[in-house]
């Protein structure tokens, strides 16, 4: 059991230190998902904007 | 499926699966994060794998989607389907593009580059080009019929670049992209080479990134409804002013 934690504790020693990649993996990550959400939220503002101004154009008398 | 929509508030069970797939997310980063143990030979960094290969899985889903309202378009035209097969191409690209996105930062730390020209890569690439080019080429199109029956021809035809990277690369032996679940040409045994826990938190991001995918094709065919009733609004003016 000792010589087994022995090797795991070795094998860790020898574990490349690779947080700022997981770190700027995760940052990517999130900034796509984000940015495709917000393209979702400003596209949608955008045709609620249309529909009002077009209901309202609708409900005038033609000239 | 959600039809032309006239009223504008969100329905309560987007609202609950929006909250709950929010609250998904937040679970699996924690399992990928803290967890699941850190990889011996990578490091921290393996940890991407986790939102890299469900969000993989989530984009082929979509695209699979995209080819089953593909044939019930071709078998009986009806603008839904269409709506379905457009939506779930937008909602499955943007899912792809995590995966494209996150994994050159694994291959830079781990291969000491971001890309290689090895058959998985490239596969993958083509699969993201041939999806752009469906929403590209959906734009160029003005008959709505045409469009919708091109569309859906294209969306069936292009799957064919899925099947390409997720399982025809198994049977190249000269990729170094890792296989996680066997067999393939490169690792013939069919044995998961990742620890209970790792199991555990990549089960959970694939569930969750199939509730992304979910919740976000829901929000993406509510906003086509919008637009549809944006143009039907636009037509029904004009024609009042020509009349």
């Amino acid at each position: 059991m000792q010589s087994f934690l022995a090797l795991v504790s070795a094998l860790q020693e020898g574990t490349p230190n690779t947080v700022a990649y997981l770190i700027l993996g995760y940052v990517i990550i999130g900034v796509v998902g984000v940015g495709y959400v917000v393209t979702l939220l400003w596209r949608q503002r955008n045709l609620h904007r249309d529909v009002e101004m077009l209901e309202t154009l609708e409900r005038e008398e033609p000239e | 499926m959600a039809t032309i929509a006239k009223n504008n508030s969100t329905p309560v069970a987007l609202t609950m699966l929006t909250a709950f797939t929010g609250l998904m997310l937040l679970i699996a980063t924690y399992l990928a994060f803290i967890f699941a143990p850190t990889e011996i030979t990578m490091g921290d960094v393996q940890r991407v794998f986790y939102f890299h290969v469900g969000a993989a899985w989530a984009g082929a889903l979509a695209f699979g989607v995209t080819v089953y309202a593909g044939v019930r378009y071709l078998i009986k035209p009806a603008p839904n389907w269409d709506i379905l097969g457009h939506s779930s191409v937008e909602v499955g690209l943007a899912l792809i593009s995590i995966t494209m996105a996150s994994g050159p930062i694994w291959a830079q730390a781990v291969w000491g580059k971001p890309w290689t020209w090895d058959p998985k890569l490239t596969a993958s690439a083509v699969m993201w080009l041939s999806y752009a080019a469906y929403l590209m080429l959906r734009q160029g199109i003005e008959d709505p019929d045409r469009r919708a029956r091109f569309a859906s021809i294209y969306g069936i035809v292009a799957f064919a670049s899925v099947i390409m990277t997720y399982f025809g690369v198994r049977f190249a032996q000269e990729t170094i992209h890792p296989v996680i679940i066997g067999p393939s040409a490169s690792v013939p045994d069919t044995t998961i080479r990742m620890t209970s826990p790792m199991i555990v938190a990549m089960v959970f991001s694939f569930v969750t990134f199939s509730f992304v995918y979910g919740t976000l094709l829901w929000h993406r065919i509510r906003l086509q409804n919008l637009a549809e009733r944006v143009n039907a609004l636009k037509m029904r003016i004009l024609n009042r002013e020509v009349a």
